[in-house]
């Protein structure tokens, strides 16, 4: 009988406990769930890289990192345009799988919506005709754009007639000769 | 001095010039003016005021940051986590207590400590994997077998980056 209410009272125990830990865990989840959005915007913006103006796509670093993690967390990041407002394009391999390249490239500059673009672009001769064919959705709203090209005229040449909303413009371009890099 | 009374009916008496670096209750005192009727603090419980006053105690008498100080701020310099000693101190507390701050802080509008309660949350998410994110924070993967394909395909070029 001892035996049958010692049995009793550790099964009571281990449920207490169950309980305990059940309602700690929701204590958790409700409070990080319970941020609001613009708070939950304000951490993922502190999560971008600080030592970078432009941001290189990476699946480890924010802001992609952030949505993978669960829905919430997607849908606030893919929903603030701040988050995607600086890329470094880097277009310079023919080796790349273009059409993952694009994949990449597009649904980010599609994230940023209507936001500002700031840009950093790293290209190579063959690749410009690729960037703007990528960039022509979006040139109205590219305001910074710095390039950094094996020959920068090509390039700017494709690029320029038609960004009506830039403001800052960076040149930048290698001599094949002495490899130093000529900033206008 | 000011009385405050918490969601659990704690009252606390705190120094106006400490009080007041909340916005919320700055703006409540200047609309109310001379009184001594208590200030009601629904959605603050007594142990969280507690730590949010010592912060606004400690920081008694610093300038407060302005409106648009954020605007004015490079972008670089706004994406910074940096944490003073301090405050880093100070924000060292259990999660549930963390993310309580934060939320007192953002409801009582005391932007500084907004921030380094963000930060801390920031400086917890870099440099970690989605399964520790989720671990860390007790998150559900929600996300459908369709929506992990989707979000693997999207993730294919970015990989190795």
């Amino acid at each position: 009988m001892d035996g049958v209410k010692n049995l009793h009272q550790q099964l009571v125990g281990g449920q207490d406990e169950t309980i305990h830990s059940t309602v700690l865990r929701r204590g958790y989840e409700s409070a990080l769930s319970r941020l609001p959005v613009e708070v939950l915007c304000q951490i993922f913006v502190l999560c971008l890289p600080a030592e970078t103006r432009h941001f290189r796509i990476s699946s480890k670093l924010a802001p992609i990192l952030l949505t993978r993690i669960c829905r919430r967390w997607r849908e606030v990041a893919v929903t603030t345009p701040s988050l995607w407002c600086r890329l470094y394009v880097n277009i310079l391999s023919d080796r790349e799988d273009w059409r993952k390249t694009t994949l990449c490239y597009g649904l980010w500059l599609q994230w940023s919506r209507e936001c500002p673009l700031s840009l950093a672009i790293h290209c190579s001769q063959n690749g410009a005709a690729k960037l703007q064919r990528l960039l022509q959705p979006y040139k109205t709203q590219i305001t910074s754009l710095q390039l950094l090209s094996e020959d920068a005229a090509i390039a700017a040449e494709l690029l320029l007639p038609d960004l009506p909303a830039l403001q800052k413009l960076k040149l930048q371009w290698r001599d094949s000769r002495d490899d130093e890099v000529a900033t206008v | 001095m000011v009385l405050l009374v918490t969601s659990d009916n704690v009252q606390f008496q705190v120094d106006k010039e400490v009080v007041e670096r909340s916005v919320l209750i700055k703006n409540m005192l200047e609309d109310v003016g001379e009184s001594d009727q208590s200030i009601p603090l629904a959605n603050v419980s007594s142990s969280v005021l507690k730590k949010v006053i010592e912060y606004c105690e400690h920081h008694r008498g610093e300038p407060l940051p302005s409106a648009d100080a954020d605007q004015n701020q490079d972008e670089t310099r706004k994406r910074t986590t940096d944490i003073s000693e301090w405050d880093q101190k100070f924000i060292t507390v259990d999660q549930e207590m963390l993310f309580e701050i934060i939320l007192a802080a953002n409801y009582l509008d005391i932007k500084s400590l907004l921030d380094v309660g963000c930060k801390t949350v920031a400086n917890m998410i870099k440099g970690k994997t989605p399964e520790e994110i989720r671990r860390l924070f007790n998150i559900v993967n929600d996300f459908t077998p369709e929506e992990e394909a989707q979000i693997k395909k999207e993730n294919e070029w970015a990989e190795d980056r």
